[in-house]
């Protein structure tokens, strides 16, 4: 049995085993679409929004929800990194005759699942309050495959600081640091073109932008090809700028 | 530099002028050279911070060393760690456990990363250990609520699941009740028997001496003495005396009168006196008449070999520092060193 596969499977059995942390990265995203569909209804759901295509608040942000969920499980990849080195769980597996790679293929994989399968219930619950997505299932599979990308960019960010630090604190400080800004500095609970210059300047170079607004279109506005292809060239740039060196610290550490 | 003998290499563990200087220059290994014959189960012993952990490390291929070479069944740490992997157990001094995972589990993963699949064998062989180690009651249990000693079993039946040719150990009975030790050491005899080569580090200097075929003590990173535990007992003398007296306060001066004595290698007073002698024998009668010459009552006398903390003082000059012992797994001896060393 390939070593990749082993290894996903016990990242995955884990998952299941702590359910708090899967439920806890999904919980506080479903949170806020409760609270935040809520509180800014009145303001929100307006002509003006619907205006632009939206067909409710709700269907808004739903796509920015999906991508907390995702960067939170995103860092708790990099945490279950320190957790492995730190229990010698890590150092078990270093002296199994395995590819190296094995272990950290392992640990994306697993990820990728959990990261769809939160993606799921984000949208499961958005369309039980209301919000369906109005592409289809080819819709809803755009959206589950591209925040489970992201998600995978996020951590590999996160395992980049854990393998450098090897520190659960600093790994969740940095963690936190970088996700809420990723949300804020997007579409996730205002358009765009409702916010100022310089957020849209910033929200030019943040992935999580894109993957929302791409989110967006295909929950409500419509799918626009030439946004999907710009947010998987986004995309493609930072696992290319983050993953080489995420992999050369882990080799570092594993040798 | 010596040649990279792939087949059948004479020793299974080899080891050539190896040192470690870690980031920051503290330098843990100094030049360390030793080998380990197949199937021969090899301790090597010595207080923290000595260099074990280091040696051990980078065996198994987690650490690289600064200079020098090593090798594990013929292949060099260096240029075929992959190959190292294939035939190798180890346990660290931190538990590699996984809370999350049972017992079974742990164990079922081992065995797939080391190569075998999921088979009648697989099965037989994890219940095997199940059994060795007596974790049959807890098999089905998660780690995280296993006890300290549970752990430590689970860990090495980690370790030896996959029946490795050669076992890496780092000191594999802290934290294990002396059951447990027992069991241990029973399983490690019979591997060794089979032709599985196990190299321990221990602190606990009956235990090597009990369980090793050969010991090599190392202090401060250095190698300073390697042999059988007979061999290196007798080097210190044959035979060791334990004297109390009837009173204490004569000790110094019965330390005083033995020590002119022909017979007597060397004297030391504290709770008691220990007295070495170059032979049992002869000795003993010596001994005796000399305090009765000088008019000190005795109260008891033991007799004994000579003990590894007698080897472990005598090559390092000091007692073997060490955690608070595990109860009956410390001999008396081990004990009485430590009282000796207060003073």
């Amino acid at each position: 049995m390939p070593a990749t596969v082993v290894l996903t499977f016990r990242n995955l059995v884990k998952n299941v085993r702590t359910p708090m942390l899967v439920i806890a990265s999904v919980a506080q995203p479903l949170v806020w679409l409760v609270m935040f569909s809520q509180t800014f209804s009145r303001l929100a759901d307006t002509p003006l929004l619907r205006g632009l295509g939206y067909r409710s608040y709700l269907a808004l942000l739903v796509p920015g929800m999906m991508v907390l969920a995702v960067l939170f499980t995103g860092l708790q990849s990099g945490l279950a990194m320190v957790t492995d080195i730190d229990s010698g769980m890590l150092d078990k597996l270093r002296i199994s005759p395995i590819s190296r790679l094995s272990i950290l293929l392992g640990r994306v994989l697993a990820d990728s699942v959990t990261m769809v399968a939160q993606g799921a219930v984000v949208l499961g619950v958005g369309a039980l309050m209301g919000a369906r997505v109005e592409t289809g299932w080819l819709g809803t599979f755009g959206m589950l495959a591209s925040v489970a990308l992201l998600g995978v960019v996020g951590a590999s960010l996160a395992n980049l600081i854990a393998l450098r630090g090897r520190n659960a604190e600093l790994t969740m400080v940095a963690g936190i640091f970088v996700t809420l800004p990723a949300l804020f500095l997007s579409p996730a609970f205002l358009p765009l073109r409702f916010q100022p210059n310089w957020v849209q300047a910033v929200a030019r170079i943040n992935p999580a932008s894109y993957v929302i607004d791409v989110g967006q279109r295909l929950m409500s506005i419509g799918n626009d090809w030439g946004q999907d292809v710009r947010m998987l060239a986004v995309l493609a740039v930072a696992a290319l700028v983050l993953m080489p060196a995420t992999v050369a610290a882990f080799r570092a550490a594993t040798r | 530099m010596q040649a990279i003998t792939a087949r059948s290499p004479a020793h299974a563990i080899e080891v050539e002028d190896l040192t470690k200087v870690y980031p920051g220059g503290h330098p843990a290994l100094n030049g360390i050279s030793f080998a380990v014959d197949r199937g021969e189960i090899f301790g090597f012993l010595g207080p923290n911070g000595s260099g074990k952990t280091t040696t051990v490390r980078i065996l198994v291929t987690l650490l690289r060393a600064t200079s020098g070479t090593a090798s594990v069944g013929g292949f060099d740490v260096e240029r075929m760690p992959g190959r190292i992997r294939q035939s190798i157990g180890y346990t660290a001094q931190a538990t590699g456990v996984d809370d999350d995972l049972t017992v079974h589990e742990h164990l079922v993963l081992q065995a797939l990363l080391h190569g075998l699949p999921p088979s009648r064998e697989q099965q037989r062989r994890i219940e095997e250990v199940i059994e060795t180690f007596s974790l049959s009651e807890v098999a089905g249990e998660r780690a995280g609520r296993l006890s300290g000693g549970l752990r430590r079993r689970l860990d090495i039946a980690q370790a030896v699941v996959h029946r490795p040719p050669v076992l890496f150990l780092d000191e594999p009975t802290i934290g294990l009740d002396p059951q447990s030790r027992n069991a241990l050491w029973r399983h490690l005899r019979g591997a060794s028997q089979e032709g599985t080569t196990i190299f321990l580090t221990t602190q606990y200097l009956e235990e090597a001496d009990r369980a090793c075929d050969r010991i090599a003590i190392i202090d401060g990173g250095r190698l300073v003495k390697e042999g059988t535990p007979t061999a290196l007992k007798s080097e210190v003398g044959e035979g060791r005396l334990r004297l109390t007296l009837a009173d204490s306060a004569d000790s110094f001066r019965a330390a005083r009168a033995l020590a002119l004595s022909p017979d007597v290698v060397s004297v030391e007073s504290g709770d008691a006196l220990v007295v070495r002698l170059r032979s049992v024998g002869a000795g003993l009668a010596d001994v005796v008449r000399v305090l009765d010459r000088a008019g000190i009552p005795i109260e008891t006398v033991e007799t004994g070999q000579p003990t590894l903390d007698d080897v472990f003082l005598r090559y390092t000059g000091r007692a073997p520092r060490s955690e608070a012992p595990a109860g009956a797994a410390v001999s008396s001896l081990f004990a009485a060193a430590h009282g000796r060393r207060r003073r």
